[in-house]
C-alpha cells in the first residue's frame, strides 16, 4: 500500500485501501498492522463503518467493503449518466455543429437518453426517448460489443423487418467484423447506416465497474461530416471519455485511446 | 443510528451521507444539509468535506451546488461486495434479458432485506421498476425466497420471525408458517416464483447462486403478469442454468 498523506489518513483512505486491495474480509488487527493504527481504535472505526453501511462483517471476524457501497455507486452512475451526459452533449453539439445523442442498450433495443440538437436548418432530428432494435442504432458496434455470441446471434436474428440501409451489415459475420473493429478503435464511424445520406460517429461510455453503460453519438448529413471526420472523431472520443471519467470509468486499454 | 465513535467514522459519515443522497436523488448536498442530516456543526462539516474532497472521496460541484460522490469512492466501490461474482453474473443477466425481454437482477441478502446489486433494463414499454441499491422484503419476493430457501434455520428465523409478516402484495404470505411452505416449494423446484406477492401484477422468478454449498446471491427475472406469467416456469429453468454457470465460473481459480 502506498504511503498515505495526512489528509488521506485522517479520512481513513488507508483503511479503505487495505479493504479494497484484499481478496476477502480482513480482521481489524490486520488492518491496524498494515496501516500502523492503534488496534482498539481501528476495531471501533471498523464498527463505525459497518454501521454506516460502508463495510460488511465485523472487526474480529473480518471486514470487507460492502455490497451496499457497490449498489449505491451503481445507482449514482444511473443518475449521473443523463444529468452530466446532457452537459457533455451540449458542449459536443455546440463545438461540432451537429446533433449529439447519448444512447444505451436495454436488452435487444437501444434507447436515446439525452440529445442536443444544433440550431441549423439541416441536422439530425430528435430521437429523445425513442427505442429501436439495438442493431439499427448508429452506435450498434459499440452497444453490442459486450454481448456473448449467443445473445448477438439472437439479436441479429430478431432485427426486424424494416428496410435494410446501404451501410447495414447483411450477415452476422459482417456485424461481428464491425464490432471487432469498434473494440480495436474504441469508437465507430458509420456511413449510410441508420439512413442513406447520414454519417455517425460514436464512442463508448464506461463506468467504475469497467462496464459499457452507453455511447455518445454525433450524427448528421454524410457530406457535411465526412470531410471533418478526423476532428469530429477526436471530439466524440473526448466527450465520451470525459463522461466516463464522471462515472469513475475509462475506456479499456487498447481501445484506440 | 448510533453516532460514530471514532474520527474515522465521523469523517466517513459525511462521505456516506453524500453518497446516499446522490444515489437517491441524483443531486449533490451542501454543507448545511450534511450538517443537519448527521447532527454536527457546520464548521466541522465544512472542514471535513474539504478534506474528503482533497482525497477524492467527495467532489465539490461547480456553482456552489455542494458536494457529490468523489472518484475515489467510486473507485473503492469497484472492489466492494464480490467483484468476481458480479463479473460472472452480469453477462448472464444480459442474456436473460435479451431472451425473455424482462428486467434481470442480481441480489444479495443484506441486513435482513433483499438488496439489488445489478439490474438490467427491459426495453418494453411496460416494465417493472428496479435499480441497484433497491431494498425489498425477503418474504414476498422471489429473490428473497431463493436466498432463504437453503439458508440455515437461524437465518430463516431471523428474516421471517415467528408471527404475522408485514403486508405485501395481494398474494403475499401472511405468516412465517406460510412463508416457510413457500421456501420449501422453492427448494423442491430449484427456483422461486413470486406471483403478486410483492405487488399486484408483478411476477418474479429467482434462482439461488450456490457456491461451495452456500447461497451467495440470487438472480431474478421480473415482469408484468400479463406478459411474463405464462413463461415463468421456463424462466425458472433458464435462471437455474444461469445460476449454475455463475457458480461454475466462481469455482475456478
Amino acid at each position: 500500500m502506498r504511503q498515505a498523506t495526512a489528509a488521506a489518513r485522517s479520512c481513513g483512505v488507508d483503511v479503505l485501501a487495505v479493504l479494497a486491495e484484499a481478496d476477502g474480509p480482513v480482521p481489524s488487527s490486520r488492518i491496524a498492522a498494515l496501516t500502523g493504527r492503534d488496534r482498539g481504535l481501528t476495531a471501533r472505526g471498523i464498527g463505525d463503518l459497518a454501521r454506516l453501511g460502508l463495510v460488511d462483517g465485523d472487526p474480529a471476524a473480518g471486514a470487507a467493503l460492502s455490497w451496499s457501497l457497490r449498489a449505491q455507486a451503481g445507482r449514482v452512475v444511473e443518475q449521473r449518466l443523463v444529468g452530466r451526459g446532457q452537459t457533455v452533449l451540449d458542449e459536443l453539439a455546440r463545438g461540432c455543429r451537429e446533433s449529439a445523442y447519448l444512447v444505451r442498450r436495454e436488452g435487444a433495443r437501444s434507447v436515446t437518453l439525452a440529445e442536443s440538437l444544433p440550431d441549423l436548418p439541416v441536422h439530425g432530428g430528435s430521437w429523445l426517448g425513442r427505442s429501436q432494435p439495438a442493431i439499427r442504432s448508429d452506435a450498434a458496434p459499440l452497444l453490442l460489443s459486450d454481448l456473448d455470441a449467443a445473445s448477438l446471434a439472437a439479436i441479429f436474428a430478431g432485427r426486424g423487418t424494416e428496410p435494410v440501409q446501404p451501410g447495414e451489415p447483411r450477415t452476422l459475420a459482417a456485424l461481428e467484423r464491425l464490432i471487432a473493429q469498434a473494440r480495436i478503435d474504441g469508437h465507430c464511424a458509420l456511413v449510410d447506416y441508420v439512413e442513406r445520406g447520414t454519417m455517425s460517429i460514436a464512442a463508448g461510455v464506461w463506468d467504475f465497474r469497467e462496464r459499457l453503460v452507453g455511447a455518445v453519438v454525433l450524427m448528421g448529413p454524410r457530406d457535411r461530416m465526412r470531410p471533418r471526420a478526423t476532428r469530429l472523431t477526436r471530439a466524440v472520443r473526448a466527450a465520451a471519455d470525459g463522461l466516463s471519467g464522471e462515472l469513475g470509468g475509462r475506456p479499456p486499454a487498447g481501445g484506440g485511446a | 443510528m448510533t453516532p460514530p465513535r471514532t474520527t474515522l467514522g465521523r469523517r466517513l459519515e459525511m462521505a456516506a451521507c453524500v453518497l446516499d443522497h446522490e444515489a437517491r436523488t441524483g443531486r449533490g448536498l451542501g454543507v448545511v444539509a450534511v450538517a443537519e442530516r448527521i447532527g454536527r456543526e457546520k464548521t466541522q462539516v465544512s472542514r471535513g468535506l474539504a478534506t474528503l474532497a482533497e482525497v477524492g472521496l467527495v467532489e465539490r460541484l461547480a456553482d456552489g451546488a455542494g458536494f457529490a460522490t468523489g472518484p475515489g469512492l467510486l473507485g473503492l466501490a469497484a472492489g466492494a461486495g464480490d467483484a468476481r461474482l458480479v463479473a460472472a453474473a452480469w453477462p448472464r443477466l444480459e442474456s436473460l434479458t435479451i431472451r425473455f425481454g424482462e428486467r434481470a437482477e442480481l441480489a444479495v441478502l443484506d441486513a435482513g432485506e433483499v438488496l439489488t446489486i445489478e439490474s438490467t433494463a427491459s426495453a418494453s414499454t411496460i416494465q417493472i421498476a428496479g435499480w441497484p441499491g433497491r431494498r425489498l422484503p425477503v418474504h414476498c419476493t422471489a429473490a428473497g425466497q431463493a436466498l432463504l430457501a437453503d439458508a440455515p434455520a437461524d437465518v430463516v428465523a431471523g428474516a421471517l420471525g415467528a408471527g404475522r409478516l408485514p403486508p405485501g402484495g395481494p398474494a403475499a404470505p401472511r405468516s412465517a408458517v406460510e412463508a416457510r411452505r413457500r421456501l420449501a416449494a422453492a427448494r423442491r423446484a430449484g427456483y422461486a416464483i413470486s406471483d403478486e406477492e410483492l405487488d399486484a401484477e408483478v411476477v418474479s422468478v429467482a434462482a439461488p447462486v450456490r457456491v461451495d454449498g452456500r447461497t451467495r446471491a440470487a438472480i431474478a427475472l421480473t415482469g408484468p403478469g400479463y406478459r411474463f406469467r405464462a413463461g415463468a416456469a421456463e424462466a425458472g429453468r433458464a435462471l437455474v442454468a444461469a445460476a449454475d454457470a455463475i457458480a461454475e465460473a466462481l469455482a475456478g481459480p
